[in-house]
């Protein structure tokens, strides 16, 4: 039986030998040569946890601030998170993820290894909602202005400038290129109120101003002849932003229109950056539905611009040619995540389903976007409610610490036992190497994570697992004490204390259980550890030991015992 | 050879009030910590907040650290401190309304762009963000944790030996782990999940050492018919005495292996096991098994009619 047990032991602790005792090039030569082998060897080695081996652990929730879900919705919007998410995981590329729902509305998501700790967390929290939104512009978003300023100074909202409506259509036409979004630094910015001042005769605005409060901390730059965007000085941003979410003003702009601003912050030539606020068509005209796959590249004119290729499907194509058809001379706002990434001007009716999207900072940001729009947007958003990364550094310090601080502890107990119990002291030593075997063996036969809490656990069993042959041995000594044989000892002794070792262990067995299903993560391999140890150390003090101690006073009569 | 507390018989059950006055003062005096210090100081674990690890190239003062941070709104009462190593540094900041994971991106920023840090490059070794909700989650499941598992406690010893014991049993353990907590109100050490783990296993481990006492006392009463049951208690108490310090030493001696070299991250772990063994020792010998004696003559015999069997500890309906 123990033979067995030794046996079974070395099979699952094998490929953990293997697999840790490679250098780190023989293991990236395994791994391009054979990756099936490498795959099993890897499962069936012991898994080092995020805190041993560095990555994020994440836990995520429903952001249910901007509208509320019953259980059915709740639960259909988790699992097709966890899909979507898990989706956007593979194709982003990290090795042995976790993607898990835990409870009812919760999803872990551990990403092992992970460097670029920002990038990950936008890949899983971005809800990818891709919309195409018309935007206003020209004279209606003049109107729309004075409208909003005159409901934030509290003066009556006049309706007679908006009621001109067919002048957008004598407007001149669009400017053949769309602004480019480099070219912005060259751009003169002019305030709004110069700006609406040669159309209208007033006089500029300044900044402050009570009558105009949100048209005077805006700038205008021009995008062709009729067309402008609104700029907002970077730092005036949060009190437009307040202003803007003003009933009064949310009333004036109409229900169905809608504020929207762009992602990052410009530098423009006077020195200051400004970001971009656009008034859009709420009802969106397609929305990523449409969009059949998505792939980063670089712009074919200019060589080093990022670009996200989009192609739609059949459907969404219809539906694009019919609405760019529709609104030649306007411009489009690709809206991602309430953002808006560009709004191009459409120059012609698009056919063929492809539409592309610029402005990224980087060529990983344009792969992560197509990714997140390849993969599907997520049902609703998703809040962060606990992060934890741990460098790969820390890990490998902690192992080396946790190495140390457990060798020495072996040693101490095992010159402590023989110490004290001489002969019978290197049996338990022996039981006790047997027992460290086990445990390994155990922890890679059942798949379990070793963390750092796991190598406490494994250090601190180490210092509980000789309490069962403390209990055989002192008992032995006191038969022996009274007299008796030291065969009829020895059986005495293994008989009583093991009713004692039972009930012992099976109360910390029960507190390593609640622990289990107390703990996440790290906390779980603690408890695991604890959990196989136990067992083992039952294991190696009663069966182990006495099957050596048995051998020996059976093969000739023994007269005295180091013990 | 040598034989710790060989035919030991100390009179501990004679003692046994010096025993409870001790552990009650103790207990006095946890409570009179956690009152002063104005509640348990929480990781942010439990709290919610932010948790930075920084690693630097050379030695940094947390006073620098603290200086830099004081110049951003908002991480002004971020705490600082030295971790281990002293160009480790860990920084600590509640964040109001949900902020958490990005403080950690901010205080990094922060701290790059900070001229006395210009020399010193640094790398961000760990980072923790927990929102407040799932905070104040783990608070409860803690609690729920460590009762859950003094209830299954209970009803296994009570199940095994009888419900003095199990009653016992609950009230050392629950005694360790309020110490514990006492210790930790005193070093001023924040208990976090890790920490709470520790004391789970303490009732663990206490429990065991209890239990091993009390094995001896049923199996002692067996075998003795005229002797008081304080007497066979004591007697149990000393035959086990060898094993209850030998099993306590080999795993302190793992333990302060672990604490002093295990690395930071186990630090306050490895303490508070270390905490809760010393304690847990004591307990099995001072307060389980006295308490059994206690129960045994003021509840039971006093209940049953006089000249009951002492051998036999009857099964009996829980007082109230």
């Amino acid at each position: 039986m123990v033979a067995l047990a030794l046996l079974a032991a070395a099979w699952y602790l094998w490929p953990t030998v293997r697999l840790y005792s490679m250098s780190p090039e023989a293991r990236q030569h395994l791994q391009q040569a054979d990756p099936g082998a490498w795959d099993r060897l890897k499962s069936r080695a012991i898994q080092l946890g995020l805190d041993l081996q560095g990555g994020m652990h994440l836990v995520l929730e429903l952001d249910e601030t901007g509208r509320s879900f019953d259980d059915e919705e709740r639960q259909d919007a988790i699992d097709r998170a966890l899909e979507i998410i898990r989706n956007r995981v593979d194709q982003f590329g990290v090795s042995e993820p976790l993607i898990q729902k835990v409870g009812e509305e919760r999803i872990i998501v551990e990403l092992p290894g992970i460097q670029e700790e920002e990038r990950a967390k936008e890949l899983v929290q971005r809800t990818a909602f891709l919309e195409f939104q018309m935007v206003v512009d020209g004279r209606e978003l003049t109107d729309r202005l004075r409208d909003v300023d005159a409901a934030l100074a509290g003066r009556p909202v006049g309706r007679e400038a908006a009621a001109d409506t067919t002048l957008a259509d004598s407007l001149a036409p669009p400017p053949p290129e769309q602004a480019e979004p480099d070219a912005e630094d060259t751009t003169e910015s002019t305030t709004l109120g110069e700006f609406l001042g040669q159309e209208e005769g007033e006089p500029a605005a300044q900044p402050g101003d009570a009558d105009n409060p949100l048209s005077s901390l805006l700038q205008t730059e021009p995008v062709g002849a009729e067309a402008f965007n609104l700029l907002v000085d970077e730092t005036q941003v949060d009190r437009v932003r307040a202003m803007l979410a003003d009933p009064a003003a949310q009333q004036a702009i109409g229900a169905g229109h809608e504020w929207l601003w762009s992602g990052d912050a410009t530098a423009f030539a006077d020195g200051r950056s400004y970001r971009r606020l656009y008034l859009v068509e709420k009802d969106p005209q397609m929305t990523g539905e449409a969009i059949a796959t998505a792939a980063a590249g670089f712009d074919p004119q200019q060589m080093n611009q990022p670009i996200v290729t989009l192609r739609m499907t059949d459907e969404g194509a219809n539906r694009f040619a019919e609405v760019t058809g529709r609104h030649v001379g306007d411009r489009m706002a690709i809206v991602l995540d309430e953002v808006v990434r560009m709004a191009p001007n459409i120059r012609q009716r698009i056919t063929g389903g492809n539409a592309q999207i610029e402005g990224f900072d980087s060529v990983e940001e344009a792969r992560d976007i197509a990714i997140v729009l390849r993969a599907g947007a997520l049902p609703a958003p998703l809040e962060i409610i606990e992060e934890r990364t741990v460098g790969p550094s820390l890990g490998a310090d902690s192992i080396e610490s946790g190495r140390r601080a457990g060798l020495l502890g072996i040693l101490a107990v095992a010159v402590f036992m023989v110490v004290y119990y001489r002969a019978s002291g290197l049996v338990a030593d022996f039981a006790l190497a047997i027992n460290i075997v086990l445990i390994m063996a155990g922890l890679a036969g059942f798949g379990a994570t070793l963390t750092l809490p796991g190598i406490a656990g494994l250090i601190l069993t180490i210092g509980m697992a000789v309490d069962a042959n403390v209990l055989v041995f002192e008992r032995v000594r006191e038969e022996l004490a009274v007299g008796k044989s030291v065969r009829a000892a020895l059986d005495a002794g293994y008989e009583r204390a093991f009713v004692t070792i039972l009930d012992a262990q099976i109360t910390t067995l029960i507190a390593a259980a609640v622990l289990f299903q107390f703990g996440t993560g790290p906390i779980k391999g603690f408890a695991v550890v604890l959990t196989i140890g136990i067992i083992t150390s039952i294991f190696t003090a009663v069966f182990v030991t006495r099957t050596i101690f048995e051998t020996w006073t059976r093969r000739s009569v023994v007269r005295s015992l180091s013990i | 050879m040598i034989w710790l507390f060989r035919n030991a018989n100390y009179p501990f059950l004679k003692f046994r009030k010096w025993g409870y006055g001790l552990s009650i003062a103790l207990t006095v005096l946890t409570l009179v910590s956690i009152v002063a210090h104005g509640g348990l100081r929480y990781s942010i674990d439990f709290t919610g907040g932010t948790l930075v690890q920084l690693d630097f190239e050379r030695p940094v003062e947390p006073q620098t650290l603290r200086a830099i941070l004081g110049r951003m709104p908002g991480l002004e009462s971020s705490e600082v401190q030295r971790f281990g190593d002293p160009s480790d540094a860990v920084i600590r900041a509640q964040v109001p309304g949900g902020e958490e994971e990005v403080f950690g991106e901010r205080i990094e920023e922060h701290l790059r762009q900070a001229p006395e840090l210009a020399d010193n490059s640094f790398t961000v070794v760990r980072t923790e963000a927990v929102g407040p909700k799932i905070g104040s989650e783990l608070k409860r499941q803690a609690v729920l944790a460590i009762l859950y598992a003094l209830g299954l406690i209970l009803v296994y010893v009570a199940f095994r030996f009888d419900l003095k014991f199990g009653v016992a049993a609950i009230l050392a353990t629950t005694h360790d782990i309020v110490l514990s907590i006492g210790v930790f109100s005193l070093t001023g050490k924040e208990i976090s999940l890790a920490v709470v783990a520790a004391f789970l296993t303490i009732v663990g481990y206490s429990l065991n050492d209890t239990i091993v006492v009390f094995d001896r006392i049923r199996e002692d009463l067996k075998g003795m018919r005229r002797e008081p049951y304080a007497d066979v208690v004591n007697r149990a108490v000393n035959e086990t005495l060898s094993r209850t310090i030998l099993t306590g030493g080999t795993t302190l001696i793992v333990l302060l292996l672990l604490f002093f070299l295990g690395g930071e991250v186990i630090h306050d772990f490895a303490f508070a096991l270390i905490i809760g063994i010393v304690i847990g020792t004591y307990s099995s010998i001072f307060v389980g098994a006295p308490l059994v004696v206690d129960w045994k003559e003021r509840i039971e015999d006093r209940g049953a009619a006089s000249g009951s069997d002492p051998r036999k500890p009857r099964k009996r309906k829980q007082p109230a």
